[in-house]
Formats: C-alpha cells, sequence, structure tokens
C-alpha cells in the first residue's frame, strides 16, 4: 500500500509540473475526476440501523488520465476509510488499484496494466466497473487490439482480476474478433442489411488445490454472436457455451453452462419497440471457484428488465441468476404527437414494458453432473414478473405529468437467496408533477403507493423537490411503511436534501433515515443495510 | 505489418484453444489423495455370558483396540447356546435379534465359542469363522486396504425423550460395482454383570463384577441392512442416510455407541465401519 501512495505522490508531482508549462500544446493534456461520499451514522433501533464504531465512513475517488496523441496512461486513487455500509467491507483503506499505460502503433494497440473490457453482450467476458455497487473486476495485465484489417477487430489479453485491493487467484486468457462483413466481403458493401459477426474464447487457469477432487485447472467458454442493423430494425444473437467449471456457485458440478441472447428492436421517431429473450444455464464463470459475492466475475449475463427510478418501484428489484434463468422482456415507447387529440398541446409519451423471469425446468442428476435442463422446458419457479406503463403528458407550459403503474412479483427466496419469505406479489402507483414557476425555478412532486399483503406491507412515499435551475436543489423525501404487519415497523423514513451544482462540481448533504433493501444496477445488487444520519456527496471533474 | 499479425493472432487464437480447456471425466476425485486414508475393520466376537473361554477372546479383542486405537471397532454378539439366560445368576438376556440371525446365518456358535469374524471375510471359501487367536493377523491384512468409502456419523440423543437420531455420512473413493449395504448398531460398553471364567480357579468361576465390553443392543434398521443403490455411483459420491430409535431404559446412554458398517452383498464383506459414542 505505501507503495502505491508513493507512485501517487509522484505522479501528482508530474501533473503540477505537466499544468505549470500548459502553455506547450505538445505536453498532452490531463484529465481527471474526483469523487468523496461520506456518511455519519446514528444508531437507530427503530429501523434496525446499528451502531457504527467509526461513527463516520467515506469512499473515495479520483481519477487521473494523461494524453498525447496516440499515448494514454492513467491512474485511479480509492479509499475506503473505511466503506460505507452496504459496500463489500472487504474494500479497506486506500491504493491505486487502477494504472495503465496505452499507445497505439499502426494498427495495434497496447495496452499495459488495469483495464476494461467485453466480448460482444458479455457473456463469457465483462469486466467493468459500477461504484454505485462496489463493484469492479477490472483485468490487470496485457491488452492488445488489431484493427489492421478493414472491418475486423481482434482482441487478445491475459490478466488477473481486481479483487479489493487485492488480485485473484485466476489467470484470465481471451481472444475476441469482430467482423462487419459489409466491410470486409467487397460484394457486400453496398447491400442495405449490416450484419456483424462475432466470435469469442476465454479460457481460466487457477490451480487445483482441493486435496480430494480432481478440479479443471483451465476453464474454456466460447461464444458466437450475430448482428444485423436494416435501417430502422436492429437484431442481435449470442449463444456461449462454457465446460465444466465446479465452483462454490453451482455446488461443484462438472455441469457444462451455457447461455443463449437475443434481441430485437425497432425504431422510428415517436416509435420504439424492443424484445429480448434470455436462457442461462450454469454460467457463474469467476477467476476464483470459491469467490462468492460479486467478486471475480469474468462474466456477465444482461438484466432484461426494466431500471425503475421511482423509490418504491426499486424495493423489489430482480437480480440475474447465472446459476440459471428464463426470461423475456418488451417494451414499446410511443409518443404521440403533439397538437393531436391524444397527444394534447404539447405531447405525450408512453412507455409500457413488460420482463417475466422463470427457473430452468431441471432434472436431477448425479452429484457430480448436477442436472439436465432441456432447451424445450421452462420451469415452473417464477422468480420475477413486471409489468409497468409510465404515461407523461404535459399539460401546460409549466406542467408536466408522469403517472405510473407497475404490477410486480417478485420472489424473494431465489432472488436474495433466502428462506421463508416467499413470493411478493405488489402493485405501484406513481403520480410526479413538475411545476415550473419561471425558467430557474421549478418544483417537483413525487406521490408514490406500494400495495402488497406479503412481506412488509404497503408503503407510501412523497417527494417535494425544489429546483433553482442552475446551481441549487431542494428536497425533501417520507417513505412510510404503514401497512407494516409489525406495528412497530410502521415507521417513517423522512430524508432532507440540498444540493448544489456549479459547472462540474456538485455538492449535495442529506439527512434522515435510508430504508433496509437491495440496490441493483443491471441486475447486480448489493445489500444497503438501514442507516441514519448525514451523508455528504461531493464531486468534479476537469 | 499485417503480414507479421495476422498470422501471430491465428497463432494465439489456436494455442489458446488446446491450452485453453480441461475436460474432468470419471473419477472426479483424485485417487492418490492423502485424505483416502486406510480402512477401518470391524471385530465381531461371537460370545456368551456362561461360555467360560470366551473372556480370552475379549481380552484379545481388547489388545487390537490398544493396539489399533478407532481403526479398529469391535462389537460383542451374544448369541447361541452359551448366551442364553439361566436361573439364578446368568438371568440377564443379552441376545439380540440381529445377534442371532447373524449367528445362525454364519454358522458360528454352532462351530462353537468363542470364534468371531474379522471384516466378514473369506464367507465364500467357508473360512470366515475366525478364532480369536488368528483375529490380528487378518486386521492387519485388512486395515491396510485403502478405503473404499467414508464413513462418518453424527448422533443427537434426547435425554428426556431417550430419543436417539444418527446421521451417517458416505463418500464413494472408488466406483463400486458389487451392491452394498448399509447397517446401523448399537453397542453399549462396560456392562457389568455375570460371565464365566474358566481361567480363574474353580469355584471362583462366576464373575459378578466382569466388565462386558462393546455389547450389541440392537440396530437401528434391518440387521441385513439397507441397499445403498451404489452401482455404478461415480467416485466422490456423497449420501446421506439418518436414523432414530428409541433407547430402552435399562441401556446406559452414556456408554452406547452407534457402530455402522457397509457390507458387499454378494461376499459379505465389510467394506466400512465407523463408530460414535452417542454421549461425546
Amino acid at each position: 500500500m505505501k507503495k502505491h501512495k508513493a507512485a501517487f505522490l509522484a505522479f501528482s508531482c508530474c501533473i503540477i509540473t505537466v499544468t505549470a508549462q500548459d502553455n506547450k500544446p505538445d505536453l498532452g493534456e490531463i484529465h481527471g475526476n474526483f469523487q468523496t461520499d461520506f456518511q455519519v451514522y446514528n444508531p437507530d433501533t427503530a429501523i434496525g440501523a446499528p451502531a457504527v464504531p467509526e461513527k463516520a465512513l467515506l469512499n473515495g475517488f479520483a481519477n487521473l488520465i494523461y494524453t498525447k496523441g496516440k499515448f494514454s496512461a492513467g491512474v485511479r486513487y480509492e479509499s475506503y476509510l473505511n466503506a460505507l455500509q452496504g459496500f463489500d467491507q472487504r474494500y479497506k483503506g486506500s491504493g491505486i488499484p487502477y494504472r495503465y499505460a496505452t499507445y497505439t502503433a499502426e494498427d495495434l494497440e497496447v495496452t499495459a496494466g488495469t483495464y476494461y473490457e467485453q466480448f460482444g453482450n458479455g457473456l463469457i467476458l465483462r469486466a467493468y466497473e459500477e461504484r454505485s455497487l462496489g463493484y469492479d473486476n477490472a483485468f490487470d495485465g496485457f491488452r492488445l487490439k488489431y484493427q489492421g484489417i478493414k472491418g475486423t477487430t481482434i482482441k487478445a489479453l491475459i490478466g488477473k482480476q481486481r479483487f479489493f485491493f487485492d488480485q485473484g487467484p485466476g489467470i484470465v486468457r481471451g481472444l475476441d474478433g469482430e467482423v462487419m462483413l459489409n466491410e470486409l466481403v467487397p460484394l457486400l458493401d453496398s447491400i442495405k442489411p449490416k450484419i456483424t459477426l462475432g466470435g469469442s474464447f476465454v479460457s481460466k487457469y487457477q490451480k487445483d488445490e482441493d486435496p480430494l477432487y480432481r478440479l479443471p485447472e483451465n476453464v474454456g467458454s466460447f461464444a458466437g454472436r450475430a448482428g444485423i442493423h436494416y435501417g430502422k430494425f436492429n437484431l442481435n444473437a449470442e449463444y456461449a457455451y462454457k465446460y465444466n467449471d465446479p465452483s462454490a456457485n453451482n455446488g461443484f458440478i462438472y455441469k457444462y453452462g451455457d447461455a443463449a441472447l437475443i434481441q430485437a428492436s425497432y425504431s422510428q421517431k415517436g416509435l420504439g419497440i424492443s424484445i429480448g429473450a434470455i436462457r442461462s444455464d450454469n454460467m457463474s464463470f469467476r477467476s476464483d471457484r470459491s469467490a462468492t459475492g460479486n467478486a471475480l466475475n469474468i462474466n456477465y449475463i444482461p438484466a432484461l428488465t426494466r431500471q425503475h427510478t421511482y423509490n418504491l418501484a426499486t424495493i423489489y428489484p430482480y437480480a440475474t441468476q447465472a446459476n440459471g434463468e428464463v426470461g423475456l422482456q418488451g417494451e414499446l415507447v410511443y409518443t404521440l404527437k403533439k397538437g393531436t387529440p391524444y397527444g394534447g398541446a404539447y405531447g405525450t409519451s408512453i412507455i409500457v414494458n413488460a420482463s417475466g423471469f422463470n427457473s430452468l425446468d431441471t432434472i436431477a442428476k448425479t452429484q457430480f453432473e448436477g442436472y439436465a435442463a432441456p432447451y424445450e422446458k421452462i420451469g415452473d419457479n417464477v422468480y420475477f414478473k413486471d409489468v409497468n406503463i409510465e404515461i407523461t403528458r404535459k399539460l401546460s407550459k409549466s406542467f408536466k405529468l408522469t403517472l405510473f403503474y407497475a404490477n410486480q412479483v417478485y420472489n424473494k427466496d431465489i432472488v436474495q437467496g433466502l428462506v421463508g419469505y416467499g413470493t411478493i406479489y405488489s402493485n405501484i402507483f406513481v403520480v410526479d408533477m413538475t411545476y415550473k414557476f419561471t425558467n430557474k425555478h421549478a418544483v417537483r412532486t413525487e406521490l408514490q403507493t406500494l400495495q402488497t399483503n406479503q412481506d412488509m406491507g404497503e408503503w407510501v412515499s412523497a417527494l417535494v423537490e425544489y429546483t433553482i435551475s442552475p446551481h441549487w436543489f431542494f428536497s425533501v423525501i417520507d417513505q412510510y411503511n404503514y401497512g407494516n404487519p409489525v406495528s412497530y415497523k410502521q415507521i417513517h423514513y423522512l430524508t432532507g436534501s440540498v444540493g448544489y451544482t456549479k459547472n462540474s462540481m456538485r455538492f449535495s448533504v442529506g439527512y434522515g433515515r435510508q430504508r433496509e433493501g437491495i440496490f441493483c444496477v443491471g441486475g447486480i445488487c448489493r445489500n444497503v443495510p438501514a442507516s441514519n444520519g448525514l451523508t455528504v456527496n461531493i464531486s468534479s471533474s476537469f | 505489418m499485417k503480414k507479421i499479425f495476422v498470422p501471430l493472432f491465428i497463432i494465439t487464437a489456436l494455442s489458446l484453444f488446446f491450452i485453453g480447456c480441461d475436460k474432468i471425466e470419471e473419477p472426479f476425485i483424485d485417487p492418490q489423495s492423502p485424505l483416502i486414508g486406510s480402512k477401518k475393520v470391524l471385530v465381531e466376537d461371537y460370545t456368551g455370558h456362561t461360555c467360560g473361554n470366551c473372556p480370552e477372546a475379549a481380552k484379545a479383542a481388547e489388545e487390537l483396540k490398544q493396539l489399533f486405537d478407532t481403526q479398529v471397532v469391535v462389537i460383542s454378539v451374544h448369541a447361541g447356546f452359551f448366551a442364553k439366560p439361566k436361573p439364578l445368576k446368568y438371568t440377564t438376556d443379552f441376545n439380540t435379534d440381529a445377534g442371532t440371525a447373524w449367528d445362525t446365518d454364519f454358522g458360528i456358535s454352532n462351530a462353537g465359542n468363542p470364534n468371531g469374524m474379522v471384516d466378514r471375510i473369506d464367507y465364500a471359501s467357508g473360512k470366515h469363522i475366525k478364532a480369536y487367536s488368528e483375529w490380528r493377523g487378518h486386521v492387519q491384512k485388512q486395515i491396510a486396504k485403502k478405503q473404499e468409502v467414508s464413513l462418518t456419523v453424527k448422533t443427537n440423543y434426547d435425554t428426556l425423550s431417550r430419543s436417539l437420531t444418527a446421521e451417517v455420512n458416505l463418500m464413494y473413493f472408488t466406483t463400486p460395482n458389487a451392491e452394498w449395504k448399509l447397517v446401523m448398531c448399537l453397542t453399549e460398553d462396560s456392562i457389568v454383570n455375570y460371565q464365566k471364567d474358566y481361567s480363574k480357579p474353580s469355584g471362583q468361576q462366576d464373575i459378578s463384577n466382569y466388565v462386558h465390553r462393546h455389547v450389541l443392543r440392537t440396530t437401528l434398521n434391518d440387521k441385513y441392512g439397507d441397499g445403498l443403490s451404489n452401482v455404478g455411483l461415480a467416485a466422490g459420491t456423497k449420501q446421506t442416510r439418518k436414523y432414530t430409535i428409541s433407547l430402552n431404559s435399562e441401556w446406559n446412554y452414556k456408554h452406547c455407541a452407534v457402530v455402522a458398517f457397509i457390507y458387499n452383498v454378494d461376499t459379505k464383506e465389510v467394506i466400512q465401519v465407523q463408530e460414535k459414542h452417542i454421549s461425546h
């Protein structure tokens, strides 16, 4: 860790030197951004917020990226002093987990150090960072990207994955090729459908140190994909296969894994339609076979659900079940033209979205084979369903109204890996109104309710947000769990916050109660414990 | 540049395909694993309280326990003529259904007491009845064998209801090609009662405070065991079985143990045995 700090200081000194001489253009450019999230915790037995020994915790990072022509290098300094509640507590202390240098010579781009990457839809390889989840599975090693043949991109990589401030034990090797057929094949360059084909191979190595079992040290996986883009129409499909990969996630079975994803969309002015289907089976793929939580994932199974923003619609979010799921999603976005009887004077937009996830239909096999899951059947166990509609209409120059309704089915035991909670059936209604007093002053209110007979029962939520553009916002939100079957848990979660933004600098302060729950982005989730206290968020970039 | 890179990438790609994947077939466990230790050995001492030569066999069994510690499991089976209760002194009935059936099947008391079996070996050749003087040699041979299956026994005893639950966990280290059965026995140790002992001077041969060791009390399942449906199971497969019985009020649970053993249905040979005292 000390070494990292020294490197950071050295790097900072370089920046000062560089910026001090920035009248010379050939020295390149430095950009960066920084963010700190600081929270003071008060114990609050009513909501189950524990006493935090440190009383205050902080997550923070700063990115610095230097570019000059075909060369770029960057570092990220991160601090967890200590990690905020709800983040993996293995993030501890400060350090530089991310540093890289990239240069391009001819058609070859070489990256040494830390990098993020995605092959296709990510079914066998996707390294990315999602700070709000504390998710970072970056590779550290080498990556080559070659674009020397017209219409083709070839990527080759090797690296170990980030494991908090350390690295996972496995070595990941990957190769990906993508061809835009219309560019590569001269005969096809004039035809209208644009066809893309791609294929990838990923292998991880981890020593077999098990005293008894013979484990595969090299676990291979491959994927093939095709995409057609034809005017307003898009279609892409990918299939991935993973060889035997006994791990803590699948109960050490030697079964293969596979996943199929197909997505189609059509869009024109005022209309967008998209449908997608996914089937994944035993596709948890990590560079450490004993890893749990969100650590050391090599791949990513896309989430085909709507990412909700209204807070009561996020109480029961779906988490991707990499061990096995079959899912389907459809979405229609339609704008009723302004000036028509349906569209009103200012136009109306409608979003209808529906998604559903079920288990695989499995037949138990031996301890080592695990199970068989025939493709032609879908399991009876419903994991998640969400049908929602959102209508937004501007009623006058100064008044905008959004109505939202969602009907959700949520198998809490499966999605959260718990026992005894069962399935929750809920209806969510939201009325969202924005009124502009002047060009600069606006007030927005949200009134929401979640109706259910299960779990924590009914909720109502009210939000008032006052914005003075472009700098200030003030908001108060109260979430009230009035229908909780346990009377002392019928609690108000009241939070107030103030924010100030200037250029790229943003500063916000909040105070109040945070309800316990899970927070998901793209089907990856983390637990959020109940908390009560002051939060301060500062971010800026240059 | 292109001329160099294209073949280079092709070579990389091919090499990845070659190195990138290990497909593991059976066995899924490593036969050389140090975790696969040697088997335990079951010594059955067929005895009776009026059998005056039997205390010598019991001594031999105790010597085996001292020599091989927990690698040897002893069961004393009271069965046959010498095990019959007799008026005045030898009134306690140590016979059991299971013990009597085994004694008949293997013809042991017919051949005379004391006699016994070591892992019930040599049944096919009819030489399965072993005099106690032979036990040690056979134990040594049996103990040198690698275990084909591991047995662990967990017990839970409720002193109020006298209900005993035994959970047995098996793990196969080889793929069995013959049918095996699991027998669950309950033994009671250190029962103080009468025993005839010819090594004592005449007139003092009725020992009133003789300590009977490892006495078979009952079985938790059928005396011939439960089939394990084990033929062809992959090495590494795990199985669990659970049994519950009520302890007789005359048995001292603090001295009771569960003895689980697996035998080959064709050869009768005991494949593995395990002993678990219920109070510790």
